[in-house]
């Protein structure tokens, strides 16, 4: 094919020129069929097409990376607790207790299931982790019945519920929000763990949570059980 | 030796592109080679993990340290995907194994893209000369690689790997380092228009006889580089700069192989840029001006006493106290924070690289039809230029994030107009806004 106003041969199927899109003329030198073997003859001719056929594309949840998940979820119930803490007075450590989980949660998710980080810094974000749920586990021992009791379970309610939402809504689920629901439901089993322990009071918010948490983990286990075991194994195969 | 390397600093340059990295904005370049035969996946792919093997740089997953990126050995097997309508489409570096680069397929071309801070395209080239003699030998084609291939069973040359900024590295003080002229202070004219959605580019590719391209430039006593960067100039000036109300500098980066100059063998990064400027005030720039301006930043930025000052002058901001004990999150902050400030006001108009004359073995000719080199565009910087020449052929790729088409055409007729016999490919991807 060639184009008369930009006076270049175009070497496609589509009948107009990538420069001026004017409609190509037949170019009877270019038409000659090349061959695979570099003869020319009856064999396989060669694709004239350059570029793979443009998809249209639909918007979907599919690139939404697990942080977004955990901040979207988390950080406004953070804000929340934080300012019915100051608003209430009643004490002033529960609405650190829950930013501490939440940054366990995001760190976790994001150094270690989905991460691009290294081992030393996976380990070195999991201690921090881990001093951080050693002080709010410190504090639940030693003070805040309200916080410990209903505050604590009724927010990752909260979370869970709203993390169940996403999966319910999504058609096709992609990892990410798996792994997220699985925290998630885990976490919501803390405070029944704790007051099975002693170290809390077993209010009725406490039982719901677990079983709430139960149900959410048993449903995306069942559902995502082979993304799940993929994103494991590539986890540890790292 | 195989590869024994467990971990690598980035290099000097490579550190900045994992920085800046944005889900919409990575630093990728492609290099594309076509051949004379359908691509067999199956063999290609085996023929990737074989080729892997040789070359420690580009077997590896980027991880983040404490105060920067670095490079893990993967031991991981390498897949190949079919080739993306999206070219050089963003990369999710948890998928492709953890590898930083993209080698897919389509009907007789196989293509590299490839994250920046792994290596530049001379490197690339490296890579991808290897894996044709490998991947054409598995098909029972054996090709005399004449000396110039790097081949499965030599030994890898730590030198291979080294990062050679850091080897040409001359102690500088604070006061010494040449940071204006490295960051640009000028106000630069910004290509406008409507941009494409969802990470979408446009490819146009012209493909010509080399010897039309010199026998053009010589006519114009200048260089191949001089004249087509010149002309690109002159074509962002023609097709948008002229009618700028708010005239400002039209500035175009020129990358530099620095191999030859320090006899370097890297595979890594190792360019620097020179930084062609026009003030656009005037109606009447004529396409010699452009050339000139071309032809002198290229005298004085090749000098090397200032390919000296400009290495040290990075290696020096990279080894500064402040840079090295802030940790990653920080670094990364204030290089975003410069980044957006940059996509406000960018410190360049363009990208035009040209990777030159590929030296490939002779018993290629025969398998390959051609080879085609784009680099990534972005919503600030939205076109960009380059090209590379093989056997007796020239690939010169222009590729924008804008829908116009109108530098291109002029660019391509012009050439076109003074008797270069050009061959367009393009991916059409204007076409919905178009027709």
């Amino acid at each position: 094919m060639y184009c008369e106003k930009c006076k270049v041969s175009v070497k496609s199927d589509f009948p107009i020129c990538p420069l001026c899109h004017a409609t190509l003329v037949a170019d009877e030198v270019l038409n000659t069929s090349v061959t695979t073997d570099g003869t020319q003859g009856k064999t396989t001719a060669l694709p004239t097409i350059e570029y793979p056929k443009r998809i249209k594309r639909v918007k979907t949840m599919d690139n939404i990376p697990i942080t977004s998940v955990f901040l979207l979820v988390f950080l406004p119930l953070f804000i929340m607790s934080l300012v019915l803490d100051i608003v209430m007075f009643t004490n002033p450590t529960w609405s650190l207790i829950i930013g501490a989980v939440i940054f366990i949660s995001y760190v976790t998710a994001r150094n270690t299931f989905l991460s691009d980080c290294g081992y030393g810094m996976r380990i070195a974000y999991q201690l921090l982790g881990f001093i951080l749920l050693s002080y709010s586990i410190q504090t639940l021992v030693t003070d805040v019945e309200f916080a410990s009791s209903i505050a604590l379970p009724a927010l990752i309610t909260i979370a869970l519920t709203v993390n169940s939402i996403f999966l319910i809504i999504k058609h096709s689920y992609n990892a990410s929000l798996y792994v997220s629901s699985t925290l998630f439901s885990l976490l919501s089993l803390l405070p029944l763990i704790l007051a099975l322990c002693n170290v809390m009071y077993a209010s009725v918010m406490v039982i719901v949570t677990a079983v709430v948490g139960v149900i959410a983990l048993i449903v995306t286990i069942a559902f995502g059980r082979r993304k799940l075991w993929s994103i494991f194994k590539m986890t540890f195969n790292n | 030796m195989i590869n024994d390397v467990q971990w690598l600093r980035l290099d000097n340059s490579g550190k900045l592109f994992p920085m800046l990295k944005y889900k919409d904005n990575q630093n990728i370049f492609r290099i594309s080679v076509q051949l004379n035969e359908l691509i067999n996946p199956e063999i290609l792919e085996e023929s990737v993990n074989t080729t892997l093997n040789r070359f420690p740089s580009f077997k590896v997953s980027l991880r983040r340290g404490v105060f920067w990126y670095y490079f893990e050995n993967n031991p991981r097997r390498y897949n190949i995907v079919k080739e993306d309508d999206i070219i050089m489409r963003s990369m999710n570096m948890s998928s492709n194994n953890g590898f930083p680069f993209r080698i897919s397929y389509h009907e007789n071309r196989m293509n590299f893209e490839i994250y920046h801070c792994v290596a530049d395209g001379s490197g690339l080239l490296e890579f991808i000369k290897s894996l044709l003699i490998i991947y054409l030998a598995a098909l029972g084609h054996n090709i005399d690689t004449d000396g110039i291939v790097k081949m499965i069973d030599e030994p890898v040359d730590s030198k291979e790997y080294e990062d050679s900024f850091i080897t040409n590295y001359k102690k500088m003080r604070i006061r010494d380092m040449s940071i204006s002229k490295m960051t640009g202070m000028t106000s630069v004219y910004r290509v406008g228009g409507e941009t494409f959605n969802d990470d979408g580019k446009g490819v146009v590719t012209g493909t010509c006889p080399t010897k039309d391209v010199i026998t053009l430039a010589k006519s114009n006593g200048c260089t191949v580089t001089e004249y087509l960067c010149g002309l690109y100039m002159y074509s962002i000036y023609m097709a948008k700069g002229r009618h700028e109300t708010n005239p400002a500098n039209l500035v175009v980066f020129i990358p530099m192989n620095l191999r030859k100059i320090y006899n370097s063998v890297t595979l890594r990064n190792f360019s620097l840029f020179s930084r062609a400027t026009m003030p656009l005030n005037r109606q009447d720039i004529t396409l010699k001006e452009f050339i000139n301006s071309v032809k002198i930043v290229l005298k004085e930025e090749l000098e090397v006493s200032e390919i000296n000052k400009n290495i040290s002058t990075a290696v020096r901001a990279e080894k500064l106290i402040a840079m090295r004990v802030l940790p990653l999150f920080a670094k990364k902050m204030i290089f975003k924070i410069t980044n957006f400030s940059n996509g406000i006001k960018p410190t360049k108009t363009s990208t035009f690289s040209n990777i030159g004359y590929i030296n490939l073995p002779d018993g290629l000719r025969e398998h390959i039809s051609g080879i085609n080199f784009n680099i990534r565009t972005s919503k600030s910087i939205p076109i960009s230029m380059s090209m590379l020449s093989a056997f007796d052929k020239m690939s010169m790729s222009i590729t924008r994030t804008i829908v116009d088409t109108d530098i291109d055409q002029f660019y391509f007729s012009y050439l076109a107009n003074n008797g270069v016999d050009l061959t367009m490919t393009s991916n059409y991807w204007e076409v919905d806004h178009v027709l």
